[in-house]
């Protein structure tokens, strides 16, 4: 009896097999499918490719609609945005703001799920809500009075203002608690009973077994600080301290008698795409870990 | 003298109590184990000993010095989980010096060779390089336990540590602990809710039921003489058939009967059980110690049979109660027979209706009572 449903289900596992090898073997079986896929790919990636082309145009060019051909420019666009327009001194500052953000809201983002997870403590969870709560008081929303703090304590043009009010993140708090809520007790109790202290703790075990969360975490962090226009434009005046969004928005003022070159821009803004692109590209695991989305 | 000693143990949790005045003796050196069902407040105390919990009343003490109010590091105690709590990133060999080396009381080369000991006493020398997710259940628990060898403790403390083990490697593994404590002799406190496991690893096993200890002997007195109605229905596999009945003298002998079911216990009875005809009470008879007996006074309906190999077990009913027998294997019993049976006189236990506490066994071996039973019996007396 079980010898013969042993050969049935071989049987049908070998005949499977041989179904999938003939059907891809000319066409991907639901080429439908995937002609889809590709169609919805390049019209959400059509701003981007086009943003690209208009980069290397010249200014007539880019004015041309049906010319979406590679432009006469080339390079020069870009070499202007770096040599003429300080994009360089921009991206630095951008660089060093986001950099500062991250291993900052990190660090104290760390800080705050241990203390909710593994400590006991009054009102633990009413305070946990409070800090959910900020959740609806974005930097936009708290533009003026974080203003006048800034100004109060002289703060204005410095990198403490640009990156001070985004230490605090109750996402990056949330995102840490409900991880180290999974991390099985017994793992701390052990650590008591071994003598671990609190920090080590952190150090040794926390950190290294939330490896991928806070490299995913890191990544949303970066590209978020990177992207930030409105804060900056308002709390920094000295166009050198500026960060690369606003940059962008002086390349827009330098055309020819009010003619905006697009070109300049468009470079500007490849330029400014690549830094988060290379951080996507290279920490593209731990970030599918982090929103639970890989395998 | 490392014993563990507490003393009115009591832990509630908001309106639940957990534990609830535990009195108990872990001797030096010994292997002790405490049993119970899930829920009955047995981990709870392995965890106020460990210092996990702190007790709402009551106290602890290890070695002879209160501990109560001490932090878990530095109760010189060391524990084995039911998952094992190995760290996932860190090596076999890292998991079992990481708390060492907070420690600050080892060299490295002590540390060094402590790991090499502990890992040559649990045959994990192979695996000591490599991460918890490349060691089956059974080599993680190993290394478990080898974390806990190499402090070198006053005291292990095991919380189910095979429990998550497959049934052939849990036997292999409750061998393997018994013979490490033969040769280590350290003072052992082990949960469990397995009650074979229990009886096979215990010097001494501690029942609790409810948050409350319910006998401490050692396995084969706990089998024998259970003191409560609980023991007798938790210890063995299965567990002691009871049944509700009344005493009654007929002629010379003492009768429990129920329906129109009886047995007899054996004469002469003592002062206590006469003192009692007339009264409701509880009998006890394991299924082992009744057989098949043409003219037996009991009758059983069968409703289940379960040939286990050795034994053939056997469910029925008898009267409006479900009782069950073990009978020789190859018996010819089928589902909707009637089997008369009878129950060995000398194998009989009787306890209070109310109370659920022993009144008499008739085996003549149980008269031989450890020092403990006997201060346990006293203080129940003067209360």
């Amino acid at each position: 009896m079980s010898l013969d449903t042993e050969d049935t289900t071989a049987g049908t596992r070998e005949r499977e097999l041989l179904s999938a090898t003939t059907g891809t073997r000319w066409l991907p079986a639901q080429w439908r499918v995937h002609l889809g896929l590709i169609g919805s790919i390049l019209v959400m990636a059509s701003p981007l490719l086009l943003a690209f082309v208009m980069s290397t145009q010249t200014v007539p060019e880019v004015y041309e609609i049906t010319n979406i051909g590679i432009g006469s420019d080339g390079i020069t666009n870009y070499v202007e945005v770096f040599t003429t327009y300080g994009m360089g001194s921009y991206m630095i500052n951008s660089l060093v703001m986001s950099i500062v953000v991250t291993a900052a809201k990190i660090s104290v983002s760390l800080l705050a799920a241990v203390a909710l997870v593994f400590y006991d403590f009054r009102f633990k969870n009413s305070i946990f809500f409070l800090i959910l709560f900020t959740l609806m008081f974005p930097v936009p929303v708290r533009i003026v009075p974080l203003y006048e703090m800034m100004a109060a304590l002289g703060w204005t043009n410095t990198l403490l203002a640009l990156t001070g009010p985004y230490v605090a993140s109750a996402t990056a708090v949330f995102l840490l608690r409900q991880h180290f809520m999974s991390i099985p007790d017994s793992l701390v109790e052990s650590a008591k009973i071994d003598g671990v202290g609190p920090l080590r703790f952190l150090w040794d075990v926390l950190i290294p077994m939330s490896r991928g969360m806070i490299s995913g975490l890191s990544v949303i962090t970066f590209i978020y600080a990177w992207n930030q226009y409105l804060w900056p434009l308002i709390v920094v005046s000295d166009q050198n301290k500026q960060v690369v969004q606003v940059g962008m928005k002086y390349l827009q003022s330098v055309g020819n008698a009010g003619q905006t070159d697009w070109g300049l821009i468009m470079a500007g803004a490849v330029l400014t795409l690549l830094p988060p692109l290379l951080a996507l590209i290279v920490f593209r695991g731990p970030l599918l870990e982090t929103f639970g989305l890989s395998e | 003298m490392t014993g563990i000693t507490t003393t009115d143990l009591v832990k509630r949790f908001d309106d639940v109590t957990a534990v609830d005045g535990v009195d108990l003796n872990v001797r030096d050196g010994e292997f002790l184990v405490l049993v119970g069902p899930s829920g009955c407040g047995k981990s709870t105390t392995l965890r106020l000993l460990a210092g996990l919990e702190s007790p709402t009343a009551g106290t602890v003490a290890i070695a002879d010095e209160d501990v109560t109010t001490t932090s878990p590091s530095e109760r010189d105690v060391a524990m084995v989980f039911q998952n094992y709590a190995l760290y996932p990133h860190m090596t076999a060999r890292k998991n079992m010096t990481f708390g060492l080396e907070t420690a600050a009381t080892f060299t490295d080369s002590e540390v060094t060779e402590r790991v090499a000991e502990a890992a040559a006493i649990l045959d994990i020398e192979d695996l000591l390089d490599r991460t918890p997710s490349a060691l089956s259940g059974g080599e993680q628990q190993r290394v478990a336990i080898g974390r806990a060898l190499v402090r070198d403790p006053e005291v292990f403390l095991m919380d189910e540590p095979l429990s998550n083990l497959d049934a052939k490697l849990r036997v292999q593994m409750r061998a393997e602990l018994a013979e490490l404590h033969e040769q280590l002799r350290t003072t052992t406190l082990y949960v469990t809710h397995d009650q074979v496991e229990a009886m096979t690893l215990g010097d001494r096993v501690a029942v609790m039921y409810d948050g409350e200890i319910q006998q401490v002997a050692p396995p084969q007195l706990l089998y024998d003489a259970p003191e409560t109605r609980f023991v007798a229905e938790f210890i063995g596999s299965p567990g002691m058939n009871t049944v509700e009945g009344t005493l009654k003298r007929r002629g010379d002998s003492v009768h429990v009967t129920w329906g129109e079911h009886s047995v007899s216990l054996p004469s002469p009875v003592p002062d206590i059980v006469a003192s009692h005809v007339g009264d409701r009470v509880v009998l006890g008879v394991r299924p082992e110690d009744l057989s098949q007996d043409t003219n037996g006074p009991l009758g059983m309906d069968v409703t289940v049979t379960e040939p286990l190999g050795e034994s053939l077990l056997v469910r029925g009913i008898m009267g409006d109660t479900e009782m069950q027998v073990s009978l020789p294997p190859r018996t010819a019993v089928d589902v909707g027979d009637v089997l008369s049976l009878t129950a060995d006189p000398k194998r009989i236990h009787l306890f209070d209706v109310e109370t659920g506490v022993s009144m008499y066994h008739s085996a003549d071996s149980v008269a031989v009572e450890s020092p403990d039973q006997v201060a346990r019996n006293e203080r129940r007396s003067t209360t």
